[in-house]
C-alpha cells in the first residue's frame, strides 16, 4: 500500500473532523454528517478534543461554543476540568501540550456561561443558530440520559462503565471515567446499599456490578447496549497524531512519524483490539518501514470508528 | 536484534540526528571507527552490532580537531536509546570504547584523513580513513587473530601501508613482548620483509 505522510495527514485529519462532527451532530448540531448512532458518547472529552484539533476547522470550534451556551448545563465542569488537564500535559517528545491552561480556561468559563468566552479560543466566532437540545433518547447521548436520571455527577457515568464493562473495582472505574476513586467508590457503596449494584467478595479491592443490567436497559427506554470506547483516551491518541503531522519539522519524515507511532502504540492497541483491528508490532518494520503499516492501521481504526452506524 | 549493515547505516544515522533534534541536543560531529566506517566507506562488505565512537569532532575554519568523549552527554544517550529502539538495534549500540585510544595516540595526519558525512542539522560523522583503518586493525589483530584480521586483510593493504602502521603500533606498546608478537603476524601474513626492517 503506497502512503504518503502528506496523504497520512490529509486523511486523518479528515477522519478525526468527521469524527467530532458525527458527535456533535448526535449531540444536537444541524450538519451534513450522519449522526453518531453505535458509540456512547462522552461530552467532556468531546468538548476538550474539539478545542484541541479546533485550528483545523473554526466551523467546528463555532459550533460547539454554540452549543455550549445553549445546553451547557448538561456537562459536568468538574470532570470536564479533570480532563482537560490531560490534554495539557505535555507528552514525550511533543512540542506543546493539546491544550494550553489558557484555552481550557476559556472552555471553563464558557461552560460557566460568562462572557469571557468572546474572548480567547472562541473569539471571532458568530452563532449561525444550528444548534438543538440534544434528543437524550438516542443510544449514543446515553451520558445525557443518565444524567438526566441520575445528576450531573459520578453517578450516571458510573452506571453507563457498569451497564456497558459489566464490572470494575473503584480505582480501575475511576481511572476509566475519570473521577477521584474515593468519589467513585462513595458512589459504589451508596449503589449497593440501594441494591443497584452487587459486591463480589473475595477480591481485595471489591469488584461492584450491576444487579440487573436488563432492568436499566428498561428504565432507559433501550433494546439493547450500545457500544463503549473511551474517548478521553482514544481523543488523546489521535489529537497527538494530528498534532504530530500538522508539525511542519515531523508531518514529512516518515522515520519521525514511526518513532512516534512507537511511542504510542501501547496507547493505540486498547483502542484497536475492540474494534478488532490489529496494529502491526513494528519489530519486522524497523526504522521509517513502521509508517505504512501503522498509519494505516490508524486509517482503519478511524474509518470503523465512524462507519459502523446502525 | 537487527545487525547494523552498509543498507541501513544512512537510516540510522539519518534518525540519531532527528532524535537528537526531538530530544533538545546541540549540533555535534563524532568520529566513528570499526566496522562501521568499514562499510559505509564501502572498504569492507560485512555487519557489525554496535557503532564505535573514537571521539568528537571540533571544526574551527578548515582545521579539525579530535577531542577526547569522556562520557556521551544525556540527551545523545536519550537519542541513541530512541533510534536503538526503533531500528531493532542492541543497547550501547553506539558506545565509546575506543575513545581511550585518542589520548594513547593517533597517526599521524589522522583528522586529515576522515571522511565526513552529514545527515542532518545536528549530526556530522566523520569516518576513520582506509589508511587508519589499516592501523587500527594491524594493533587489533596482534592482540586477537579474529575478525580484525580478516577486516585488515580486506583492506588488502600495500607493504608500505602495513610498514607505516606497524611502526605506529610500535609507538603504542613498547614492550619487547608486544614487538615479537607483532614480528610472528607480520611473518605468519607474508610481510617477512618489513619484519627484518623495523
Amino acid at each position: 500500500m503506497n502512503l504518503s505522510p502528506a496523504e497520512f495527514k490529509k486523511r486523518l485529519l479528515n477522519g478525526l473532523l468527521d469524527l467530532h462532527w458525527k458527535h456533535w451532530t448526535a449531540a444536537g448540531v444541524a450538519s451534513h454528517i450522519e449522526p453518531e448512532l453505535r458509540w456512547v458518547i462522552d461530552l467532556e472529552a468531546l468538548i476538550a478534543s474539539t478545542i484541541a484539533i479546533g485550528e483545523h476547522d473554526r466551523r467546528l470550534l463555532s459550533v460547539t461554543l454554540e452549543w455550549i451556551i445553549k445546553n451547557g448545563e448538561w456537562v459536568n465542569l468538574s470532570r470536564f476540568k479533570r480532563i482537560a488537564r490531560l490534554f495539557t500535559k505535555p507528552s514525550l517528545r511533543m512540542q506543546e501540550p493539546l491544550l494550553s491552561t489558557k484555552e481550557v480556561n476559556d472552555a471553563i468559563a464558557a461552560l460557566r456561561n460568562s462572557e469571557v468566552h468572546r474572548d480567547g479560543i472562541f473569539s471571532g466566532l458568530r452563532r449561525k443558530g444550528t444548534v438543538t437540545e440534544p434528543g437524550i433518547h438516542q443510544p449514543s447521548l446515553l451520558q445525557l440520559l443518565a444524567r438526566a436520571l441520575l445528576g450531573i455527577d459520578a453517578r450516571a457515568d458510573v452506571l453507563i462503565y457498569l451497564l456497558l464493562n459489566r464490572s470494575g473495582n473503584s480505582n480501575s472505574i475511576a481511572k476509566d471515567v475519570f473521577y477521584d476513586q474515593k468519589n467513585i467508590y462513595r458512589v459504589l457503596e451508596n449503589f449497593t446499599k440501594a441494591a443497584v449494584v452487587t459486591k463480589v467478595s473475595g477480591n481485595k479491592a471489591g469488584n461492584y456490578s450491576l444487579r440487573d443490567d436488563n432492568i436499566w436497559l428498561t428504565i432507559l427506554g433501550m433494546d439493547k447496549k450500545p457500544e463503549y470506547i473511551n474517548w478521553v483516551k482514544t481523543f488523546l491518541v489521535l489529537d497527538r497524531l494530528a498534532q504530530a503531522i500538522s508539525t511542519p519539522s515531523r508531518s514529512e519524515d516518515e522515520y519521525v512519524l514511526s518513532s512516534l507511532f512507537r511511542d504510542l502504540l501501547n496507547d493505540v492497541q486498547p483502542i484497536a483490539r475492540p474494534l478488532a483491528i490489529t496494529v502491526p508490532d513494528p519489530g519486522p518494520f524497523p526504522g521509517p518501514k513502521y509508517f505504512v503499516p501503522f498509519a494505516s492501521a490508524m486509517l482503519k481504526i478511524l474509518k470503523t470508528m465512524k462507519e459502523h452506524n446502525e | 536484534m537487527n545487525k547494523i549493515e552498509f543498507g541501513i547505516i544512512h537510516d540510522i544515522f539519518t534518525g540519531l540526528d532527528r532524535q537528537i533534534g526531538l530530544h533538545g541536543g546541540a549540533p555535534i560531529g563524532l568520529v566513528v571507527c570499526g566496522g562501521t566506517a568499514l562499510f559505509a566507506l564501502g572498504l569492507v562488505h560485512r555487519t557489525t552490532k554496535d557503532v564505535d565512537v573514537l571521539g568528537t569532532v571540533v571544526e574551527t575554519g578548515k582545521m579539525l580537531a579530535v577531542q577526547k568523549i569522556e562520557k556521551l552527554s544525556e540527551w545523545l544517550i536519550e537519542a541513541a536509546k530512541t533510534v536503538g529502539r526503533d531500528f531493532g538495534l542492541p543497547d550501547n549500540w553506539l558506545n565509546i570504547g575506543p575513545a581511550p585510544q585518542v589520548e594513547s595516540g593517533l597517526p599521524e595526519g589522522f583528522e586529515k584523513r576522515l571522511v565526513k558525512k552529514n545527515y542532518g542539522r545536528y549530526l556530522t560523522i566523520y569516518f576513520i580513513s582506509r589508511l587508519d583503518q589499516i592501523h587500527f586493525k594491524l594493533y587489533a589483530a596482534i592482540d586477537r587473530d579474529d575478525y580484525h584480521t580478516q577486516d585488515l586483510l580486506a583492506l588488502n593493504p600495500t607493504e608500505e601501508e602495513v610498514e607505516t602502521a606497524s611502526k605506529w603500533t610500535l609507538t603504542q606498546d613498547v614492550s619487547e613482548g608486544y614487538r615479537s608478537v607483532l614480528m610472528a603476524f607480520l611473518r605468519e601474513h607474508g610481510y617477512e620483509s618489513i619484519a627484518s626492517r623495523i
